[in-house]
């Protein structure tokens, strides 16, 4: 209808929930807020959900919500209004624009914001501390499951050139690999969760390990952390 | 007293405390000098205007309803040399939240829910811990819902004399694709250190 079909394709980007999603759609497409063509756009974010489903990412149970809400209103607007009440009939789509508005209002509030002189940022009252760059290990996050799981992710991803070719494959057991992984723990005291594999492993390698170093975590063997959101994940050895 | 002398007064008071300085306490202080023709709104003006206008690489700001020296913001990159400054940082989500509790507090997390279409418990958490936000107290309704706003700290940061002084809200007449972009690329905002960083 707009555009093609095609071109949900070309942008797989990070979206702060649903709300995030429709205001990209509504722009990319050049819609008018003030009358979207419901149809067209549960079209298209049914076809993102969809996407995302084949990708198999997670989505927040929000992302269905809406999604039900749209095609409320996509029926709404198929059936004919009473005829006595054609008049003052509300708009089935109005509570959604109106959610959008707003939300996007908050939206460019937060980059005003964020414009603003920042303490810390652009300007700095007396008393820095003379602590200079020191290795501050209280900052450290204990990483949790998830951030292993990203740190999986991007391990796989980085796999992704796997070839293609039929052999027998010698498989290695979680056990194997838990004994594996102790070894080389136990040798360097800590070590970074990347490291235990390398881009040549293939897939189940690297499940393999995930569930290795899992299991050695419910087990408390070992202790994992994290010096910084999305920073390298080490595994030590509790003392 | 001649003028320069009581505004010589005053700055070395601002300098001096740590904390923005209210003006009660200053009024307190210079309440023995007999001030003449002069006012204490138009000593503190021109205060400010010496710095602002001197090569001084301090200025003079009214924030959180008190007043304090600053560096201004082309030093702040010379600051941050000294490597003893540890920002965390502040989310895209959190800001949006931020922003949310900013303008419409006293709000309860199921209104910040509402207006972002997600669950914000984590948000509001990383929020409490940074003190930017507050519990201000409980909302009349089933199950006396919490509500939320924002903090003395919300207003040292952001350098707002007080919650009257943030940007209008807006009105969207179209969604525009220049601000999303830039908004995009927004997504982090430094802050004090003085909570370990807890990203959403």
């Amino acid at each position: 209808m707009i555009s093609e079909q095609q071109d949900y394709r070309v942008k797989l980007e990070v979206f702060e929930g649903p709300l995030d999603l429709l205001l990209f759609l509504i722009k990319r497409n050049e819609l008018d807020i003030y009358d979207i063509p419901i149809s067209f756009i549960t079209e298209q974010y049914l076809a993102y959900l969809g996407m995302m489903q084949v990708l198999n990412v997670e989505l927040a149970s929000e992302f269905l919500v809406i999604a039900a809400t749209l095609l409320e209103i996509k029926a709404r607007m198929l059936l004919p209004a009473p005829a006595d009440q054609e008049e003052d009939m509300e708009d089935p789509r109005l509570e959604l624009t109106n959610r959008l508005l707003e939300y996007q209002r908050f939206k460019d509030a937060a980059l005003r914001m964020n414009n603003l002189t920042v303490l810390y940022r652009d300007a700095f009252p007396r008393g820095l501390h003379e602590e200079f760059e020191t290795e501050d290990t209280s900052l450290n996050i204990d990483a949790d499951v998830f951030d292993l799981l990203v740190a999986f992710k991007s391990i796989l991803d980085r796999a992704k050139g796997e070839k293609i070719a039929y052999m027998t494959v010698e498989r290695m057991s979680v056990a194997q690999r838990i004994n594996d992984v102790m070894e080389r723990i136990s040798v360097a005291k800590s070590i970074v969760f990347d490291t235990l594999l390398s881009a040549d492993y293939t897939r189940l390698d690297i499940v393999i390990t995930l569930l290795a170093v899992l299991e050695l975590l419910r087990l408390r063997m070992i202790r994992c952390e994290q010096k910084e959101p999305f920073g390298s994940i080490w595994l030590y050895v509790p003392e | 007293m001649e003028k320069e002398k009581i505004m010589a007064i005053i700055e070395s008071l601002i300098f001096a405390s740590e904390k923005p300085l209210r003006i009660k306490y200053i009024e307190q202080v210079i309440s023995v000098i007999d001030l003449g023709e002069l006012t204490l709104p138009g000593l503190m003006q021109d205060l400010r205007d010496k710095f602002a206008s001197e090569t001084s690489a301090l200025e003079l700001l009214e924030v959180a309803e008190g007043w304090q020296f600053r560096t201004k913001p082309p030093f702040a990159e010379w600051i941050k040399r000294l490597n003893t400054v540890r920002p965390s940082k502040l989310s895209q989500p959190a800001m949006e939240t931020l922003a949310i509790v900013a303008y419409r507090q006293p709000i309860t997390r199921a209104e910040i829910d509402y207006v972002r279409g997600v669950d914000s418990g984590g948000v509001i958490k990383t929020l409490l811990d940074k003190r930017l936000i507050k519990i201000v107290g409980k909302k009349d309704l089933p199950g006396r819902p919490l509500v939320y706003g924002t903090t003395q700290e919300f207003l040292e940061v952001f350098s707002l004399k007080d919650i009257t002084s943030l940007p209008n809200l807006q009105d969207i007449k179209q969604i525009s694709s220049a601000e999303e972009e830039l908004e995009r690329n927004q997504t982090e905002l430094p802050l004090p250190a003085s909570e370990p960083t807890d990203e959403e």
